[in-house]
């Protein structure tokens, strides 16, 4: 709990005959973190290259994937179980991919050229019923008079055409082009040819279409829309029964190509691999087992010492409600593997730093019920959630410690003798507000966080602030001696010493020196500053010049913990400009204007909740962060990814 | 009614709390683009970005600070 699980570095060797069997039971066991061989690590052994059955795979994956981009598929699968396929047995998948894929190639290379037959074949119907109508088929065989046809856009100027004498002009519309047909005098038929010519009519030869009727066209088209029509049936059919096959069949193949691809980051020899990796400590008898059993005894196991600073992957190891906590961890860093693991220490002060924060019985409420909603509805979100319910539990607690309920601090007395009457009867006290005094019926509390002052020194000052510097002080100081201990463990005791205990011996110089000149203690004035003077030369041993540039950030980092109690004087603060300047006015003149009150207290309120835990969120992990982490933390672990079967969501 | 020493004495605490919000809004703006940016690029440096966001906040700790001995030392 205190440090990640401790990892042992496993290294097997094993015939590649067994290639597929190691791998698939590694898969299975999905507790092998592999090392990927690096040759220039070991020169005298090669790369590995993939399994044989490898670029049949990746081939089906493709041919897959494009037959789901053809039918529009996108739906992906979401888990899996893990399985294990013989050669033949992937081979019978692959082939019925490959035959899904040529046989959804060949219907979609017919849908598209009936389709393009469809429209050129109603284009010349058009052509031809334009030519019928305009009369062109008839004039072919007269004397005198001849014809010349085109096509135009229809934008196409035609002015300098229709100014020709004796020539008639017919047009008729195609859609977006029009057909054009001049008559004209025979002598004159070149003349308009090279008019047509000049203007970029595009001509047409008429001669070209005698042959075709209206009726066989029409016949044609619908002949060939019924063609249409089937192979689109007959695509929505592979789509509607192969969708299933497809998105099964993709996640297989996508954990099969895993698998296959494996042996990529594994030493080969000419006959044999040898893969390394780490494996949690607990469960290395339990993966020798099972790989000795899988491979009939063929396999030679070996747990090398770890090279110096070799990068060990990191598992945390907590059970719930800690667990929800290592989010936080991970949304920061991971420990190195030697490192404590923090996730026990924010779970202990986060909520509390939250719970300060915020401390209101009712938003307390509202949003431990808010985040319960949140956790079923989407429960991607379960994590967080945890944290949050924990932190609003809390929230509840210093509620009743600070005796706020949405802000207010007391009731009116007609409100206090109703509770009173149903069994809760608060304490009748009066208080000063503005100049005036009112009776009112107050919450019992253990603090008043807004009018509770303490005297430090002739100082007066809201315990609030003063409580929270006091915890920065104990906060920033449990670092320290996590820190010291991370240290010696890391570096040895002295090292440790000098870089972390210094500070208390600093700390211990100015209470020294503070209380020597309020003569609260005894002592020399001198005393004091030659404690704090040798924890600074101990300091720069320790740390070097970083060390003595720190030192006022000890202080401030302490005084940085004020948030604490300012964050949540502000959220008091805003709860009370909505129920006392918002909301009373409306209140006092009852009646209808109650509406107005409720709607101004819903949405103040909500504002409020919604600051009230994001300013708390990110003000106590800030304070984790910044504050205590520096104190202590290193981090930079590499998370441990076992190989195996990923579940959506999973861990 | 209070003095003008009273309300001199109000005026110099939201200043120095007003002032140092001020200055901490600036200098957050300017890094929490940088910080969203990095982000879009690697999702991991969350953690560092929100460090780097809310360090100046301290600026701010130490107004109202300053505020509260203001206050406190004018009685």
């Amino acid at each position: 709990m205190i440090t990640p699980e401790s990892m042992t570095k496993l290294r097997m060797m094993v015939p590649k005959s067994l290639g597929y069997d190691i791998i698939d039971a590694l898969y299975k066991l999905n507790l092998f973190h592999v090392k990927e061989h690096i040759k220039a690590d070991e020169k005298d052994l090669e790369k590995g290259k993939p399994l044989m059955r490898a670029e049949e795979i990746s081939e089906a994956l493709l041919a897959l994937r494009a037959i789901k981009n053809e039918l529009h598929i996108d739906a992906h699968a979401e888990n899996v179980e893990a399985a294990s396929f013989t050669r033949v047995e992937l081979r019978k998948i692959t082939d019925e991919i490959q035959k899904l894929h040529e046989d959804n190639k060949n219907l979609l290379i017919s849908k598209k050229s009936l389709q393009k037959e469809i429209r050129k074949t109603e284009q010349v119907l058009k052509i031809v019923q334009g030519l019928d109508r305009l009369g062109v088929f008839k004039t072919g065989s007269l004397k005198h008079t001849s014809f010349t046809v085109g096509k135009i856009k229809k934008d196409t100027d035609i002015a300098k055409l229709k100014e020709q004498k004796h020539t008639l002009i017919k047009e008729y519309s195609l859609g977006e082009e029009t057909l054009l047909v001049s008559f004209m005098k025979k002598q004159e038929h070149d003349k308009i040819d090279l008019l047509y010519k000049e203007l970029g009519i595009s001509k047409i030869l008429v001669k070209n279409y005698e042959s075709y009727t209206i009726k066989n066209l029409e016949t044609q088209i619908s002949k060939k829309r019924s063609e249409y029509q089937k192979v689109t049936k007959k695509i929505m059919e592979m789509t509607q029964t192969k969708t299933k096959f497809l998105i099964k069949n993709e996640r297989i193949l996508e954990e099969e190509v895993k698998k296959a691809e494996l042996s990529l980051d594994f030493a080969h020899t000419q006959k044999s691999f040898i893969a390394t990796g780490f494996v949690p400590t607990t469960k290395v008898s339990k993966v020798k087992e099972q790989l000795t059993s899988t491979t009939k005894g063929a396999i030679v196991f070996e747990e090398p010492e770890l090279a110096k600073k070799e990068a060990v992957p990191v598992k945390l190891n907590n059970k719930e409600p800690i667990q929800s906590f290592e989010a936080l961890v991970k949304l920061y860093e991971l420990p190195k593997a030697n490192e404590a693991d923090p996730s026990f220490l924010i779970f202990l002060t986060f909520p509390l730093f939250f719970g300060i924060m915020l401390g209101d019985i009712g938003y307390g409420l509202i949003t431990l019920f808010l985040f319960m909603w949140i956790k079923k509805k989407w429960p991607v979100t379960k994590q967080f959630m945890h944290i949050f319910m924990i932190a609003s539990i809390f929230t509840i607690l210093f509620g009743g410690v600070f005796g706020e309920v949405l802000g207010y601090e007391h009731v009116s007395v007609e409100t206090g003798e109703k509770l009173c009457n149903v069994g809760i009867c608060l304490h009748k006290e009066v208080i000063e507000s503005h100049g005036h005094e009112y009776v009112v019926y107050d919450f019992p509390r253990l603090l008043n966080r807004v009018h509770g002052t303490m005297k430090i020194g002739d100082f007066e000052i809201l315990s609030i602030l003063a409580i929270g510097i006091m915890i920065g002080f104990v906060h920033i100081n449990l670092g320290l001696l996590i820190g010291f201990f991370n240290m010696w463990k890391a570096h040895g005791f002295m090292h440790a010493f000098l870089e972390k205990l210094s500070w208390y011996i600093m700390q211990a110089g100015v209470f020294i020196t503070i209380l020597t000149l309020t003569k609260t203690l005894p002592l020399r004035v001198w005393v004091g500053p030659i404690i704090f003077g040798v924890s600074c030369v101990l300091l720069y041993l320790g740390e070097g010049p970083k060390g003595i540039i720190e030192i006022p950030a000890i202080f401030s980092n302490m005084l940085s913990y004020v948030r604490l109690g300012a964050v949540g004087l502000a959220s008091v603060g805003l709860a009370v400009v909505v129920n006392e300047n918002l909301a009373k006015p409306f209140i006092e003149l009852g009646g209808f204007y109650l509406i107005p009150a409720i709607l101004v207290m819903i949405i103040g309120h909500t504002v409020n909740i919604g600051l009230g835990v994001l300013g708390p969120f990110l003000h106590g992990i800030r304070l984790h962060y910044v504050e205590y982490f520096s104190k202590f933390f290193t981090g930079g672990g590499k998370p441990f990814k076992p190989f195996g079967l990923e579940t959506i969501g999973g861990r | 009614m209070a003095g003008i020493d009273t309300a001199l004495i109000g005026l110099a605490a939201a200043l120095s709390l007003g002032s140092s919000a001020f200055a901490a809004a600036w200098a957050e703006t300017r890094i929490g683009v940088a910080a969203v940016g990095a982000m879009a690029e690697k999702e991991e440096l969350f953690g560092k970005g929100l460090i780097l966001t809310v360090i100046p906040e301290t600026i701010v700790i130490f107004g109202l600070v300053v505020a509260i001995l203001i206050i406190g030392l004018a009685g």
